[in-house]
């Protein structure tokens, strides 16, 4: 179970615009109380988060990656995060497409990831997997 | 005088060209024949000859530099003709050979003792011989071991032959299997390609079309239904695939028959099971072996008309498993049940994937599976080796 700062955003970061939309509204039906800023790519994700890094927090609650992207992937942009001295405690998951992908979940767990989330079909099991591994802080 | 052609001219080219040694670099095998024979004889020159179209060529030569002759001034080209050891003691006074060049010129050939080369198919391919500048005779005990020398050099032109032939075939054998590594590889690369890029826009139509559904009136509703469902189907199926291609024997157990069928049992809630009889062990992969389990089960409950009845028997060194349930009515089945993506029968909302399962599994553990109807019972058959399952 992680537990999410409640007040700050929840950052998703996903360059397929439909499942941006599942995202956010799963996000909004859990029991996540956090605003949601959506971000359509990695390299999005580095020109949100950069000035952020530099002016040295406060950090979003949580960042989530889809991992497979075109240009910058979720690799690319789990290491940018890593590499930031305000983002060295920041949760971050990784979303995979399988859950069966255990080369990418490797692969996202040595570049810091601390949980990953495979997207599920139907929109109640995605909401019931975000219950079962996050909580806001009371 | 030119030595006319044998009778059987072209089988004997033919079998001498099959033994692939033309025109290839010495070898020690053949080396030692000749020096052994030059010692025996006291010659001093010994040849391999092998007597191609139109020349002779030296496989092995003791005493002169030349690779080979034309085969019209050939003294073996008569040896051949024969099966007897041809001997000429002085070619000056022999007149098919006195005004042969190799006779009037170099190497001066005076005497000349030539045992015929025979194959199993009777063709003689050439001669070891022996050779001198002097006019002599040649001693029985000469002419017997030119006789068993000949036959030596014979064995060692099919050993030869056997090795090249099996080298040949191990690379042969060695391509093919590294081209067969390949596509294998190339072949899961795909799989795991697809079923991915396959599943990630499925996903996202599943999750749309719950969206959707909340929203949408009732008239509209229906065929958003149906786009779900679909797609809900196409998601089994590419996951089935997925499983399909990678099953893979884990290290295996010793398990109980009836324990596996409990698992399976619970993990198919649907299947009615009527009857539960017999048991044995298996040394399996048990999370296969269930998973085998759940497919029957499944398969029962999507297409039988009744309930299933599983019966395990062991005989001699088999674990036989039987899955049987009432069908509608009797259908024709063969082993093709087991292909993937057949589907016995048009309804249901089967992935046609689940007797491939089955049938994969049974394989990985060495065993086989059957099925077939009668009386409007369906059967499938796990026969499955008592012992070690095999990977």
């Amino acid at each position: 179970m992680i537990l999410i700062e409640p007040g700050l955003d929840i950052v998703v970061v996903d360059d397929n615009a439909a499942d941006l939309l599942i995202t956010e509204i799963v996000l909004k039906r859990s029991h996540l109380t956090n605003p949601v800023a959506l971000l359509d790519s990695g390299e999005g994700a580095v020109a949100y988060l950069g000035p952020m890094a530099a002016r040295g927090g406060p950090p979003p609650a949580l960042v989530m990656i889809d991992v497979n992207m075109y240009g910058m992937t979720g690799f690319d942009v789990l290491r940018f995060i890593r590499r930031q001295e305000a983002f060295q405690e920041l949760p971050v998951v990784a979303i995979l497409t399988s859950s069966d992908a255990e080369s990418d979940k490797q692969s996202s767990m040595e570049l810091g990831a601390n949980a990953f989330l495979a997207k599920k079909s139907g929109v109640a099991a995605f909401v019931e997997m975000i219950n079962a591994n996050f909580k806001n802080r009371e | 005088m030119i030595a006319p052609l044998p009778p059987n001219e072209q089988q004997r080219l033919q079998s001498l060209r099959a033994l692939a040694i033309l025109d290839t670099p010495p070898e020690e095998r053949f080396d030692r024949i000749t020096r052994l024979a030059a010692q025996i004889v006291g010659t001093p020159i010994v040849l391999i000859s092998l007597v191609d179209e139109a020349r002779q060529w030296f496989k092995s030569a003791v005493g002169l530099d030349a690779p080979e002759t034309p085969r019209d001034v050939a003294f073996c080209a008569h040896a051949i003709l024969d099966t007897e050891v041809f001997v000429v003691p002085d070619a000056h006074l022999d007149p098919r050979f006195s005004d042969n060049p190799l006779v009037t010129g170099a190497p001066d050939v005076r005497f000349y003792a030539g045992a015929p080369l025979s194959l199993s198919d009777g063709a003689r391919i050439g001669t070891l011989c022996a050779i001198d500048t002097q006019s002599r005779s040649l001693a029985e005990h000469e002419r017997s071991a030119l006789v068993d020398l000949a036959q030596i050099v014979v064995d060692e032109l099919y050993l030869r032959k056997h090795v090249v032939d099996l080298n040949a075939t191990r690379t042969d054998l060695e391509a093919t299997s590294a081209q067969l590594r390949r596509a294998n590889e190339s072949l899961e690369q795909f799989a795991h390609i697809a079923s991915h890029d396959l599943r990630a826009p499925l996903t996202t139509m599943i999750n749309l079309a719950d969206l959707a559904l909340e929203r949408a009136d009732p008239d509209a509703g229906t065929e958003i239904r149906m786009i779900r469902e679909a797609a809900g189907h196409l998601e089994n199926v590419v996951s089935g695939y997925r499983r399909l291609s990678r099953l893979q024997l884990a290290k295996p157990e010793p398990r109980r028959i009836s324990g596996l069928v409990e698992a399976a049992r619970s993990e198919v809630g649907a299947a009615e099971v009527l009857e539960v009889s017999g048991d044995a062990e298996l040394s399996c992969d048990p999370d296969l072996i269930r998973s085998a389990f759940v497919n029957l089960l499944r398969n029962a409950a999507h297409h039988g008309s009744g309930g299933v009845r599983i019966d395990t028997e062991a005989r001699d060194n088999l674990v036989v498993v039987r899955f049987s349930n009432p069908v509608a009515k009797s259908i024709e089945v063969d082993q093709t049940v087991f292909a993937p993506f057949r589907r016995l029968t048009k309804e249901g909302e089967g992935t046609g994937l689940g007797l491939a399962i089955v049938d994969r599994v049974t394989k990985l553990h060495g065993g086989t599976a059957t099925a077939s109807c009668t009386d409007a019972v369906f059967t499938i058959e796990l026969s499955l080796p008592l012992g070690q399952a095999s990977s």
